[in-house]
């Protein structure tokens, strides 16, 4: 039988085993090095060393990284190093595996960072604030979004909405967002197995007690 | 009125073209792309419920800012540490560790910075923080707060010869009206009369127009109006911001 492809581990699992995984992680490494191998960076976080080498690639394609010239000893090309000349701090670049930036997203983040400017908000008035020309949010994402933040409990529910008897007559549900759930910049995200993972925090936390 | 207002699921409805939006995000573009000589600190003030936060915000999702709103508790250290966490970074302990890691992931992520609310600090040392940072990172930084700010700035030396622009919100015009109108009410046409009053009655203030509008789109649900004018509005009562008179 042919090797079956090793999937992308859920988030709660890659952030939170012995050795995390993920692009922070590599960048972490690649930052802490300055110049390194790829299996510097393999040593250092025990990545697989595919994964590090799409993640190089596509930085050094994106101007992050710089190859240097290889050297010849003994008859024979040495590793391939690689120079960090443009660090951009704590934050990974998010590029593809040919350089391309990466803004899959940037809708929630949007939505994350308004909802905590606004304090309190409908749906419509969030889907209006969030958005950009580049990335607009749509009332459908926010209304998803908002369902399982406050399951999760970062958003309290201050007025319930209600349905009118026809369309346009009933109430818009109000929400608030808690301040002190503000647990960092990373959006909270919805997982496909239907969990809420904080990343500021490398928790699931809702269902409450979860899979983490 | 013609059916420019009645625009459904515009496709990018976003608050851009408001007034002190556009001079806001403008502004923030010139303070980032400056040319190395110029200060990059850009200050906008003007009464409550004008549409600083909302400029703010977009501001801070368009060019991807670190954003921090300020309370009037705040020391400098709690600043400090609240713009940390805006950059998910771990705070160090003292706080010319902290203004340092601030003024590097500034100069490095090259992301400019918004502070809302500057006037609950402008009275305090935090304020001094503010200049560090700037001084640290010669990041572009967006300070917003009431219309006294830039008087109370003075108080502090070296401060207005770092300001790139001096921005004065704007009173919601006709045309920031009607835009609202075009974002909130699609769907209910609003006529210009009516329009006209409840720009006249919200001073200048955004966000009494918006809560208006919201009213009159409620209402208009209610009553089955595909349009409204000031004759179908009638003697419904507009939300000024006033407490109401007493009637005895």
């Amino acid at each position: 039988m042919a090797a079956t492809k090793t999937k992308r581990k859920p988030v709660h699992i890659a952030t939170s085993q012995r050795y995390p995984e993920g692009s922070q992680i590599m960048w972490g490494a690649i930052r802490l090095l300055r110049t390194f191998t790829l299996h510097d960076i393999e040593g250092k976080t025990r990545i697989n060393k595919s994964t590090i080498r799409t993640y190089v690639l596509g930085l050094e394609s994106a101007g992050y990284l710089e190859r240097q010239r290889p050297v010849k000893a003994q008859g024979r090309y040495q590793k391939t190093h690689w120079n960090l000349v443009n660090d951009t701090g704590v934050d990974a670049p998010r590029v593809t595996r040919d350089g391309k930036p990466v803004t899959q997203g940037r809708r929630r983040e949007q939505m994350w960072r308004t909802m905590r400017i606004l304090g309190e908000f409908t749906i419509p008035d969030l889907a209006i604030n969030a958005s950009t020309e580049e990335h607009p949010v749509n009332e459908g994402d926010v209304k998803h979004y908002c369902m399982y933040l406050t399951r999760a409990g970062y958003l309290q529910i201050v007025t319930p909405g209600k349905p009118g008897n026809r369309p346009g007559t009933g109430t818009r549900q109000r929400y608030r967002m808690l301040k002190t759930r503000y647990t960092g910049p990373q959006p909270p995200m919805i997982q496909r197995v239907h969990q809420v993972f904080d990343p500021n925090l490398g928790v699931v936390v809702w269902p409450k007690g979860g899979d983490a | 009125m013609t059916n420019q207002n009645k625009v459904v699921n515009l496709p990018t409805a976003t608050v851009a073209p408001i007034t002190n939006v556009a001079m806001c995000s403008a502004a923030m573009t010139r303070a980032i792309e400056r040319s190395g000589h110029l200060p990059g600190m850009v200050t906008l003030y003007g009464p409550s419920g004008w549409g600083k936060s909302t400029a703010a915000g977009y501001t801070a999702n368009k060019l991807h800012c670190y954003y921090v709103e300020c309370k009037s508790s705040w020391t400098r250290k709690a600043l400090l540490i609240a713009i940390l966490k805006e950059m998910g970074i771990q705070p160090a302990k003292t706080l010319y560790e902290m203004t340092d890691q601030v003024s590097e992931q500034l100069v490095l992520s090259g992301r400019p910075l918004i502070i809302d609310e500057m006037d609950h600090i402008v009275d305090k040392k935090a304020t001094e923080i503010v200049r560090d940072i700037y001084e640290g990172s010669h990041a572009a930084i967006l300070l917003v707060g009431e219309e006294q700010l830039p008087s109370k700035l003075k108080a502090w030396e070296r401060f207005h010869g770092r300001m790139l622009e001096w921005i004065p919100a704007q009173p919601a015009s006709i045309d920031d009206a009607s835009h609202l109108a075009r974002l909130y009410c699609g769907g209910v046409e609003i006529s210009t009369d009516l329009l006209a009053k409840v720009h006249e009655l919200s001073h200048g203030s955004v966000r009494r127009i918006a809560v208006n509008l919201d009213m009159i789109r409620a209402e208009a649900g209610k009553a089955g109006w595909m349009g409204v004018d000031l004759a179908t509005w009638g003697t419904r009562a507009f939300y000024t911001g006033e407490a109401p008179k007493r009637r005895v």
